[in-house]
């Protein structure tokens, strides 16, 4: 990923809200959006639905259901009036150099790396079709090496 | 027979829609099941839809989020849901060595796999249990107690955890008091505000000076996504030929195992599968791939066991999944209660017999295996770019603020809107500051409306 690309945000308001970025002022519109259409269609539903069920009850329920149908579209203009928050990298292969050190980082985390040649024939195969037998072997084969010294 | 036709119609029709609205969500980084599962399964049960519908859609949806929660996890880095996070180490790791692919394919044939194995041993379990079922109805109220208690101490929030329980109870019933003035009676709004909890705390936080240095970002989220790599001819990838001979046997006994533990948080369950599997592998890409295929076979085979094993045995919301994200399956007043005072209950444990649940169960499994799997494999790629392209947070977030403004005005006007309000803000910061999740919450909710009575009578 090229420096180039990290366009800097317009949005100088950004915050992380329940897992992910937005924009404090666009999600106070969202939420105005989203709070707004849905109450409507449910209200609405609630006036031309009365008696359009067996019992009051369920013309209610009718109207929920309409209302429902109001979030979503809310959520679909908000999404239309805003973009994500997000920078897309498309992903390119690392050099070598930053794989090994991946697996380095592998072993602090989850333990010994160990002999890729012990393994089952498929998992041997499997690695190679992934092209990370080479990787992991050499890895492996360095360590041995120092080991010996 | 027609009635039977009929029924099996239905079910297939709400597990097909269960099924393609929970993988969309699944596709959706940091949707909590509880979050999204619960409200839409309440709204399903309040609409009517007939037992074996209600139960085949949240099977369908929670097996589904279970398997497409893998795409954002393995291909953006980003965990899908709260399962999603003990995977995150492990799928990073191959996403880093450029192979996040292997990944997805690992968690998914690891899912479809545990799950059709979790729903027969779920099952069996549940038959093993009933017997006790009667004992454990009739004693009801000390036993939401005592589950309270242990679920709030198996809590990341340990003895914190149990000691909130106490005023939280209070707060709910302080709550119902004050809107039994009114001659409103809630329920669909507490655990609306539970569940919504963590976002309704956000939702307050982000408006706070004091939050902000917690909060503030001063760039948008870096994600990069890995190439395509499709190893396979047709539409369908042979979960068998995913997995090697002896990641097939440690998914399917981890899912065995963990359908029995249905006590237990599905996170801690799915946290000790993958540390007990991975110290007996030897090799680390081998020990990566299996982890990942068991962890996300333990994430699908927890919440089958934890929803079907209290649904047949009990009828009573004795597990952290069925106080969660299936409550509605047991509590959806006016149509499915649980009255600990007269000790019966009426929900899906009287609705559908075992046979039903069981073939139930497997259709739901089978409809995920047939819309979620094949659609995540083939599809992994262009959906999570679609998404981060597209789906804005604030979308996400407007569209679920949206459904709660409706479901508690529906239920109760403001005085619900007023419920949700206060117990998500006391949940939600509970929840983050001293780790006393919605689990403990739906607990500490029956405690207070089961519990309390039985407790208040004993005191004279």
């Amino acid at each position: 990923m090229s420096l180039a690309e990290k366009t800097p945000a317009k949005e100088t308001d950004l915050a992380e809200v329940w897992g992910d970025i937005v924009s404090r002022r666009q999600l106070a519109i969202s939420l105005i959006i989203g709070g707004a259409v849905s109450i409507a269609f449910y209200f609405a539903a609630l006036r031309l639905l009365a008696g359009a069920g067996a019992t009051p009850a369920i013309d209610r329920a009718l109207a929920m259901l309409v209302g429902i149908v109001g979030c979503i579209v809310g959520g679909f203009i908000c999404s239309r009036l805003f973009k994500p928050k997000r920078h897309l990298n498309e992903d390119a292969a690392g050099s070598d150099a930053w794989r090994m050190e991946i697996v380095q980082q592998i072993e602090a985390e989850e333990g010994e790396i160990g002999d890729a040649r012990a393994l089952p024939p498929v998992v041997q195969q499997e690695m190679k079709e992934v092209g990370l037998f080479d990787l992991f072997d050499q890895y492996h084969q360095n360590q041995l090496k120092q080991k010996a010294h | 027979m027609d009635g039977l036709m009929y029924e099996i119609l239905i079910a297939v029709a709400m597990g097909v829609l269960g099924s393609v609205l929970f993988s969309l969500i699944g596709l959706v980084s940091g949707t909590d099941e509880t979050t999204t599962i619960a409200p839409i399964t309440l709204l399903v049960v309040l609409l009517g839809t007939p037992p074996a519908g209600v139960f085949t859609f949240w099977m369908a949806a929670a097996i589904s989020k279970h398997m497409t929660h893998a795409v954002p996890t393995a291909l953006l880095g980003i965990p899908g849901d709260t399962l999603a996070t003990p995977l995150l180490q492990q799928a990073t790791a191959l996403r880093n060595l450029g192979a996040p692919h292997i990944a997805l394919r690992k968690m998914l044939a690891g899912a479809v796999i545990s799950a059709f194995i979790a729903v027969p041993m779920a099952v069996l379990f549940a038959v093993i249990l009933a017997p006790f079922g009667s004992y454990i109805t009739a004693a009801a109220p000390w036993i939401f107690l005592v589950a309270a208690i242990f679920i709030a101490f198996s809590s990341a929030g340990r003895w914190a955890s149990v000691v909130a329980l106490v005023p939280f109870i209070f707060i709910i019933l302080a709550m119902q008091a004050y809107t039994g003035v009114f001659n409103t009676k809630l329920a669909i709004c507490y655990f609306l505000g539970i569940a919504v909890g963590p976002l309704v705390a956000e939702m307050i936080s982000i408006l706070s000076p004091v939050e902000a240095k917690r909060m503030d970002r001063d760039a948008y989220r870096e994600t990069t996504i890995a190439p395509d790599v499709k190893s396979w001819g047709g539409y369908f990838p042979n979960p068998f030929k995913v997995l090697d001979r002896s990641q097939t046997a440690k998914v399917a006994a981890a899912s065995a195992v963990t359908s029995a533990t249905f006590v237990f948080s599905p996170v801690a369950m799915t946290v000790l599968a993958g540390e007990i599997v991975g110290a007996r592998v030897k090799h680390a890409y081998h020990r990566l791939t299996s982890v990942l295929a068991v962890k996300n076979g333990v994430t699908e085979s927890t919440y089958i066991a934890e929803a079907l094993i209290p649904l047949i045995a009990f009828g009573l919301p004795l597990s952290p999944v069925a106080a969660g994200p299936a409550a509605p399956l047991f509590n959806a007043p006016p149509r499915f209660t649980v009255d600990a005072a007269s000790g019966t209950v009426n929900n899906l444990h009287n609705l559908l017999s075992v046979p039903e649940f069981l073939l139930y169960g497997l259709l739901s499994v089978v409809i995920a295996a047939a819309v979620a799997y094949p659609f995540a494999m083939n599809y992994a790629r262009t959906a999570a770019a679609f998404v981060a392209r597209n789906i804005s947070h604030e979308a996400i977030i407007g569209t679920f603020f949206g459904l709660v403004l409706v479901i508690g005005l529906w239920e109760g006007g403001i005085m619900g809107l007023a419920v949700i309000m206060t117990i998500g803000l006391v949940g939600g910061l509970l929840y983050r500051i001293i780790g006393f999740n919605t689990g403990v919450q739906f607990m500490g909710y029956y405690a207070a409306v089961l519990s309390m009575p039985a407790i208040l009578k004993l005191l004279g």
